[in-house]
């Protein structure tokens, strides 16, 4: 899968850090991942892991106190270097059109986001200017980006209400942000990301807010439009079973590092790190009876990031040198890489929680017996 | 079947804004009558909107409710007065117009006038009576301590200006009659049943996590030794992770303080998993109500079927061919021949149904039984190779 895809987005070994009252306190440390074209990427974890903070620093709307600590985000073929005006230096090595994120200045960023990178956010209603008709809210990307006259964005616009599935657009066009549920306020919120035909589409928590029935329906959307539009999608959110339905890759994150990634059924139907296995069964399925597995503790401050691996004082499968040096990636398959001494060979053989180990068996016995294969 | 702790009775609240031309009814719970058991954890599921957080916010008089009654152990808590005053309104027409067809005959004039005001202080004394039983006074206040409630968002239900101690300990001070050590001592014990420390008493709320200040509203629930807890969907704010811990916490103070629990929530399997009893609302109205395994085995209304086929699953494969059911209520086709009851269609199994529904309801439930015993027919067959196969994976 890896090599036939188009490469669109590199993350190099990025590192943020923010200024704080108590210190630096390290968000990411140290995050290396590639985005292709067409695919849903998610990142899972709890909050406060980093996930936000990588997708904000690929938006490029990192707080005032962060500080880019080091590594890259190169963007593949941004067609920067024909936009009127732009001054950007290239990474030679890497060849002819290939930006690095970090080092853009804003002037030029600003040329990048909504056109070819967007986001979606958690909150609807914080993200939607409450004083502010919605159909000019998406009009005004369009007729800011494009260059378009107002009547053009408005017939645009109301196209793309449409598009999100948005009843009686025309009426719609003229509401405020208050008139619409949770559920349609999210599909303005995505037509306005969708307005200048991005490239890459990042949605943080987007159906967090959102209750079950209209989750579905957002999901489904998302879906449908990344489909369409050949997409590729950084999906971030702490549901599990949102990504299951939607993503391709997914990326398990603790503690501003990546510790476990490969593709949804090597991620599902065969977790290898502690913690993957930790968040998989804290969540009670229809089936489940038994005492639900809570991770003990909390994670760790960030200010004081722990020597090692950073899940082994919360972790009950923890080995002695978990707490003095950090795992590297072992290679389960061309595709799928945890972070975890227990797969070192020389490591005790450990087997993964009953109560997972179960489920697993029986979703893989249920989709054997549909006749695939994993 | 163990008491009835918790009785609600046809309990109606609706919100009205506006005046005259303008105003404007939100029926937030429409008729919703359901009992909670001692000892049971009793699940109410629907989407934002549909009345849930209404019906324990009324139980627990923070709203009153327009009609209907709420019983606690038999006695009446609340009340809504909107019968009466209907009654009274419908009375003093009826009057009229037999008045005007007394064609000025006095002594029958006088008779009705006499039977109208007979009547109109009967219904003023039901209404004093609930309205003496919907304040906050005397008796009710000792009973009210017994319902205690835990809100959604952990960050807005604490007040950030006060220590955990002293938001712990304000139902002590209402109640009164304990000293400063007292207050102390249950503080340190309750934050350490809830699984914090006694030190975390002096901190302030934006000091602990979203999973500690959960912990801290239970706590504060907790410090009057209720027996029923109304929880308004204490994890849908929480990580994944620190849902199972505040759910563990839940279940497990349940059995150790014999609580009984009102569970609102919207996320199906923790309900599944929670709950003895669900009960599913739209729209303000209860749709289906049933023992958890039943619901889940046999789940008749539409609307609980587009519901849980909307639950997420971490299975891949089961997610990328799942189909969503959607609801739309006039998929019902109801009329005035063909109204909805809210009917037991087997033991403990109620839903909201047509009389020509529940036929068909009955057929479902048959073919999904059948469907059942076959399946369990099949299982000891097929246990061997599954066996392999989970070598194989």
């Amino acid at each position: 899968m890896a090599e036939n895809k188009e490469r669109i987005l590199h993350v190099d070994n990025l590192q943020v850090s923010f200024r704080t009252q108590q210190g630096i306190l390290k968000a990411v440390r140290g995050v290396t991942f590639d985005l292709y074209k067409g695919e849903t990427l998610a990142i899972v974890g709890e909050s406060g892991s980093g996930k936000s903070v990588t997708s904000r620093a690929i938006m490029g709307i990192l707080a005032g106190n962060s500080i880019h600590a080091g590594g890259s985000i190169y963007y593949y073929n941004s067609g920067l270097k024909h936009m009127r005006s732009a001054k950007v230096e290239t990474e030679e090595e890497l060849g002819e059109d290939v930006i690095d994120l970090m080092k853009i200045d804003e002037e030029n960023f600003h040329k990048l986001r909504g056109t070819k990178i967007s986001m979606i956010f958690q909150d609807p209603m914080s993200s939607l200017n409450p004083i502010m008709k919605v159909g000019k809210q998406i009009a005004e990307a369009l007729y800011l980006k494009l260059g378009l006259t107002k009547s053009e964005a408005k017939v645009r616009a109301l196209e793309l209400m449409k598009e999100v599935g948005i009843p009686e657009a025309k009426k719609r066009f003229n509401q405020y942000p208050f008139q619409f549920s949770g559920g349609m306020r999210q599909r303005i919120v995505i037509a306005i990301a969708l307005a200048n035909n991005a490239e890459i589409l990042i949605c943080d928590e987007p159906t967090t807010a959102l209750d079950v029935t209209i989750q579905a329906q957002i999901m489904e959307l998302i879906n449908r439009i990344k489909e369409e539009r050949d997409l590729s999608v950084i999906f971030i959110t702490h549901d599990l079973g949102v990504v299951a339905n939607m993503a391709d890759r997914v990326e398990v994150m603790y503690a501003g590092q990546i510790v476990e990634y490969g593709t949804t059924d090597e991620i599902f139907y065969q977790p290898k790190h502690p913690y993957t296995w930790a968040l998989l069964s804290a969540m009670p399925d229809l089936e489940s009876k038994e005492v639900l597995y809570a991770i003990p503790g909390t994670p760790p401050d960030m200010h004081f990031p722990p020597v090692g691996d950073a899940f082994a004082a919360r972790n009950e499968y923890a080995l002695q040198i978990d707490f003095e040096e950090q795992p590297p990636y072992f290679k389960i398959s061309d595709t799928h890489y945890a972070a975890t001494w227990l797969l070192h060979p020389d490591a005790p053989k450990v087997k993964m929680p009953t109560v997972l180990k179960n489920r697993i068996a029986r979703n893989v016995k249920r989709v054997k017996e549909h006749g695939e294969e994993i | 079947m163990s008491e009835k702790i918790l009785e609600v009775k046809h309990l109606n609240t609706f919100f009205t804004s506006g005046k005259g031309k303008n105003k404007l009814t939100v029926k937030a719970v429409h008729d919703v009558s359901f009992d909670i058991y001692e000892g049971e954890v009793f699940g109410l599921v629907g989407e934002s909107g549909c009345g849930k957080t209404t019906t324990g916010r009324t139980i627990i008089k923070l709203y009153d409710p327009t009609n209907g009654e709420i019983f606690y152990r038999g006695r009446r808590i609340g009340g809504g007065i909107q019968t009466q005053i209907d009654n009274i309104k419908a009375k003093k027409k009826e009057i009229k117009v037999k008045i005007k067809e007394a064609n000025g005959n006095k002594e029958l004039i006088q008779q009705l006038k006499e039977e109208k005001r007979e009547y109109i202080s009967e219904q003023k004394e039901l209404i004093k009576d609930i309205k003496s039983d919907n304040a906050f006074t005397g008796e009710t206040v000792e009973i009210m301590r017994d319902i205690q409630m835990i809100f959604q968002d952990p960050i807005a239900s604490l007040n950030p200006r006060m220590t955990v101690r002293e938001i712990i300990a304000e139902g002590l001070i209402i109640q009164g009659g304990f000293s400063d050590k007292e207050i102390d001592e249950r503080v340190f014990d309750i934050l350490e049943t809830v699984g914090l420390l006694p030190e975390h008493a002096f901190r302030y709320p934006h000091e602990f996590s979203g999973g500690q200040r959960q912990r801290i509203g239970i706590a504060r629930a907790l410090i009057v030794n209720p027996k029923l807890l109304i929880a308004d969907e204490p994890i849908s704010a929480l990580d994944v992770s620190i849902q199972a811990q505040v759910i563990n916490l839940l279940k497990k103070l349940k059995e150790k303080l014999n609580l009984t629990i009102l569970f609102i929530a919207h996320d199906l399997s923790v309900v599944k998993y929670f709950s003895n009893r669900v009960c599913v609302m739209y729209y303000g109205k209860v749709v289906e109500m049933a023992d958890s395994d039943l619901l889940f085995k046999h789940p008749l209304h539409p609307y609980t079927k587009s519901l849980f086929s909307a639950i997420p699953r971490p299975d891949p494969r089961f997610e990328k061919e799942r189909v969503r059911i959607s609801y739309n209520p006039a998929s019902h086709q109801y009329s005035e021949e063909n109204k909805p009851e809210f009917i037991e269609i087997e033991k403990g199994h109620f839903v909201l149904a047509s009389p020509k529904e529940i036929e068909q309801y009955r057929e479902e439930m048959a073919k999904a039984d059948k469907k059942i015993a076959s399946e369990q027919k099949k299982k000891p067959a097929a246990k061997k190779p599954a066996a392999t196969k989970k070598k194989v994976s």
